[in-house]
């Protein structure tokens, strides 16, 4: 069952003159309980699918095509007081760091009880019992003193902590991670992973999208991963699959540059180039130019994702 | 003939160039050479001399004779602003000229030395900057005399810790940077270091807080005279024209609002000048 | 608490500095400062107690330190023309100055934040646009020139507000009030001219912070958003501004207080002047240092109280 859907969404950003299309396109669906993984280099668009879903776009972007469900509501056509009350609610996010996610100048408990007081209706004095409880819940020690703590008094993974109880204190349907533990060191990112598979994935069944840069990441806590290349999805499928038989030339080289240094970061050093920019990308297939199985027909031709045999998905004239 | 065309039509297409780089510059500098062309050389043009007085007309209303009407003694008020401005001009251009040579080499000092230097130049530069800049001039003035050369040394002196200060902090940004270390690793003098390397790459911010300090210098030179500190009469100077217009504004209000709109639009020429060459310098905050 | 007394230690030089600058200024004055204080007509008698008040005959430093000594002792001197002290003189002018710059303050808080906070989450909106013109004419109007134009309109046109004189606070609230807002307005102008600019480019800073797409994910609504964290964060430059141009309302007061006959420091410090009646001038001086030096203070105490992490320093 299908909780988040969305349909051929295309964002486009304002640049120099023009507007630039920063996703083309993108078709995916999140399930109850499954963490979709949404996985590419820095500049291939994932976060603005993120900044889509949640319509908090930059005024200098807009969805010029396509629509995003969350189940029944279309968010696409919401106005900004119905997207007010689905954000914090049934639909959350945290962000990448989270030292800068908070306002440094309130307390922690005021940030998180002002959330469960925009949506739910509790007095100062339940709403403060349920925000104890959201921290003892992500594990935050000395919880009631922290709570009249400041941001600046905590470390990075508790500050992400914290972050998490925001997001998850009026139970969401749906959570996008953006790069959620990219700024955090190892050990602390596996916690943070394994809070949010346990408290959410598990015991809520909610549905996150998890967006990185990292395929370690996304083989330690995903389900199913979308491979994302300059703004469109190039290759779905099950984690498992994925990881054994990757089908695209792009996934091949990214998981190629894994096992080097456990983690791929930044540029791939095994691919020729880089992501092209918004203004010039190549037309036919985008990865062509950096493609080593290039045909001349990947010039002119815009593959489409095409279901194989084995229920993968892939973008690819090799498979067609 | 048509060479003097092909010169027209480059010349637009200079001005234009520069109207398209900023147009907040572009029409600040405009405000300011148009208006300093035409003060410099009101005697060439203006029927009327600026203290001559006309007792047939005295407070007379705008008409063809006198554009922007006549005072109370019946001196043309066009002519009076116009000879004005050479005293606003002259005090904003001596004050910002000697504040800028002395505070750019006391800046240069304290960045580039830094320690006691620093603290022996910047600190006498917070006492100064402990006065609100008016107090300090009226004071000066006030207590050494109301010629000229007092007013523009007194605004000189408010002056020089702005220009100090904004060196100093422009020098410190600069001084660590490679071409300074590769010069100083060459066995280049301080002096070199700071004239030849330094002083080039730091003034920029310095000459844009120059173009507003001479906005300001002409206010202060007719807050001065508005006050009875400055300028004496029969002078034409901006400030006592509006003073002298005080008593008169029922009758004749344009006696005050002449003085003071000619005062705003060179302030703001300059004003607009500065900003421009801000945006100019710094386009990431453009119209912050 | 500590870091309270920090600034002030800090302040100490500054104020050192001000108190000799200050006494200085006497000696500037070309030829014998008695004779000039007292006129030409002055008996040698005169001259002589005059001189010895000032302590002219002693050698400078030990001049500086006979009158520090006493104005650290409450006495800023006297008015060698009427023998009155200047304490009793300042202790009537310095309320009208305090009003009328506390007046101007609010005035210009009261234009200048809303209109930046609007300016800045609007951008090219009709506030984004009149802040932009209050933020360059604001700053080149000369402020004796608006408020003479604000005389022309108010009082003489439309007599709504009079255009001279002053009407004590204890007397008549109204009339005070009255009497004081237009000074207080036409001095507000030039400093919202400064704060509607800082207000705006300090919330747009804020706006792009992280924790700004934070609140909004979470969906606390615009209005606290905006009102309450933004404008917080936002505060701090704001506030620093604040304290900055406080000087310039000080210096304002002196030519606005002129403008409309208000009887405050700023129009004795001008009067005296003109009079030559130096002795009173320093004093007033003096005072106008010392406010500036205080709203300095207060600007770091409200800083602290702003930024937790600076008051959880200094505990």
């Amino acid at each position: 069952m299908s909780l988040l859907s969305v349909r051929n969404l295309t964002t486009e950003f304002f640049s120099g003159g023009a507007w630039l299309e920063a996703v083309s396109d993108v078709s995916f669906d999140l399930r109850r309980g499954e963490i979709l993984g949404l996985v590419g280099e820095s500049g291939c668009g994932k976060s603005t699918v993120a900044y889509s879903v949640m319509r908090l776009l930059a005024s200098n972007a807009q969805i010029s095509a396509g629509e995003v469900w969350l189940e029944d509501v279309n968010l696409t056509a919401a106005d900004e007081g119905e997207l007010q009350d689905l954000r914090g609610s049934r639909l959350s996010m945290i962000f990448q760091d989270p030292m800068t996610a908070l306002d440094s100048l309130f307390t922690v408990g005021h940030q998180v009880i002002e959330t469960l007081q925009e949506h739910l209706d509790l007095n100062v004095i339940e709403a403060r019992e349920r925000a104890l409880a959201l921290l003892r819940q992500v594990g935050i020690p000395a919880a009631e003193e922290r709570l009249n703590a400041y941001p600046y008094q905590f470390s990075g993974g508790m500050s992400q902590r914290i972050a998490l109880a925001i997001a998850i204190s009026c139970h969401p349907q749906v959570l996008i991670a953006d790069e959620p533990t990219t700024a955090l060191d190892v050990t602390i990112q596996a916690q943070i992973l394994h809070l949010i598979r346990r408290l959410l994935v598990e015991e809520q069944g909610t549905g996150v999208l998890l967006i990185t840069h990292d395929l370690g990441v996304v083989a330690q806590v995903c389900d199913r991963v979308a491979v994302m290349y300059a703004g469109k999805i190039v290759e779905f499928g099950d984690v498992a699959s994925i990881f054994s038989n990757p089908l695209h030339p792009y996934t091949q080289a990214l998981l190629n540059s894994l096992p080097s240094q456990g983690i791929a970061r930044g540029e791939l050093e095994n691919i020729q180039g880089r992501v092209p920019s918004l203004a010039d990308r190549p037309a036919g297939c985008r990865f062509h130019p950096r493609c080593s199985h290039a045909l001349g027909v990947c010039r002119q031709e815009t593959p489409q994702l095409r279901t194989t045999a084995d229920g993968q998905e892939v973008a690819c004239v090799l498979y067609d | 003939m048509k060479a003097r065309a092909g010169l027209v039509r480059e010349l637009v297409a200079r001005l234009r160039g520069w109207y398209e780089v900023s147009r907040s510059a572009f029409i600040g500098a405009t405000i300011i050479v148009v208006l300093s062309a035409m003060t410099a050389t009101v005697s060439l043009y203006s029927p009327y001399k600026p203290d001559a007085m006309d007792f047939m007309a005295p407070l007379s209303a705008p008409t063809s004779e006198h554009l922007l009407g006549t005072d109370n003694f019946g001196r043309d008020i066009l002519t009076r602003v116009l000879y004005g401005y050479q005293i606003s001009l002259a005090v904003a251009l001596g004050s910002v000229g000697f504040g800028l040579i002395a505070g750019v080499a006391l800046g240069l000092l304290a960045g580039y030395f830094g320690g006691i230097t620093d603290n022996l130049i910047m600190r006498p530069m917070d006492v100064l900057m402990a006065f609100p800049a008016i107090v300090l001039v009226v004071a000066l003035t006030g207590f050494v005399g109301r010629e000229i050369s007092v007013m523009i040394l007194a605004v000189a002196v408010v002056y020089v810790p702005i220009f100090a200060r904004v060196m100093r902090g422009s020098t410190l940004e600069v001084v660590n940077e490679l071409y300074v270390e590769g010069a100083r690793a060459r066995g280049a003098s301080h002096l070199r270091l700071m004239l030849r390397h330094i002083l080039p790459n730091a003034i920029a911010p310095v000459l844009i807080q120059a173009s507003i300090l001479m906005g300001i210098a002409i206010l202060l030179e007719s807050a001065l005279s508005f006050i009875g500190l400055g300028t004496q009469p029969p002078d034409p100077s901006l400030g006592l024209m509006l003073s002298e217009g005080r008593s008169f504004m029922q009758q004749a209000p344009w006696m005050v609002m002449v003085p003071g709109l000619a005062i705003s639009i060179a302030v703001l020429g300059f004003n607009l000048l500065g900003n421009g060459l801000q945006d100019l310098l710094n386009p990431a905050r453009k119209g912050r | 608490m500590r870091y309270v007394a920090g600034r002030l230690l800090l302040l100490l030089p500054v104020l050192f500095g001000t108190s000799v600058l200050i006494f200085l200024l006497l000696r500037l004055i070309p030829g014998d400062p008695a004779q000039v204080i007292l006129g030409l007509r002055a008996t040698p008698e005169r001259l002589a107690i005059v001189r010895g008040e000032l302590g002219l005959d002693l050698p400078v430093h030990l001049q500086y330190g006979q009158w520090l000594g006493k104005v650290l002792q409450g006495d800023l001197g006297k008015d060698f023309r009427s023998n009155e002290a200047v304490t009793a003189l300042l202790s009537v002018r310095l309320p009208v100055t305090i009003q009328l710059t506390l007046m101007s303050l609010a005035l210009a808080i009261l234009i200048a934040v809303p209109l930046g906070i609007r300016a800045a989450t609007k951008p090219g909106g009709i506030a984004d646009r009149l802040s932009m013109l209050l933020g360059l004419f604001g700053i080149s109007i000369p402020d004796f020139w608006l408020g003479i134009m604000l005389i022309l309109l108010f009082s003489l046109a439309l007599r709504m507000f009079p255009s001279s004189g002053y009407v004590r606070l204890e007397n008549d609230l109204l009339g005070n009030l009255r009497s004081f807002f237009l000074p207080a307005l036409t001095l507000a102008v030039g400093l919202s001219a400064v704060l509607v600019r800082i207000t705006r480019s300090a919330v747009l800073e804020v706006l792009e912070l992280d924790f700004v797409k934070f609140l909004r994910a979470k969906g606390l609504r615009e209005r606290l958003v905006i009102y309450q964290h933004v404008l917080r964060n936002a505060s701090i430059p704001i506030v620093t501004v604040i304290g900055l141009q406080f000087g310039y309302l000080l210096g304002g007061a002196v030519i606005v207080e002129e403008v409309f006959s208000l009887p405050g420091v700023g129009r004795l410090i001008v009067s005296y002047t003109l009079e030559r009646n130096y002795p009173v001038v320093q004093a007033g001086m003096l005072v106008v240092a010392f406010l500036f030096i205080i709203v300095n203070l207060t600007t770091d105490v409200i800083y602290a109280l702003l930024n937790p992490k600076i008051r959880g320093a200094g505990t």
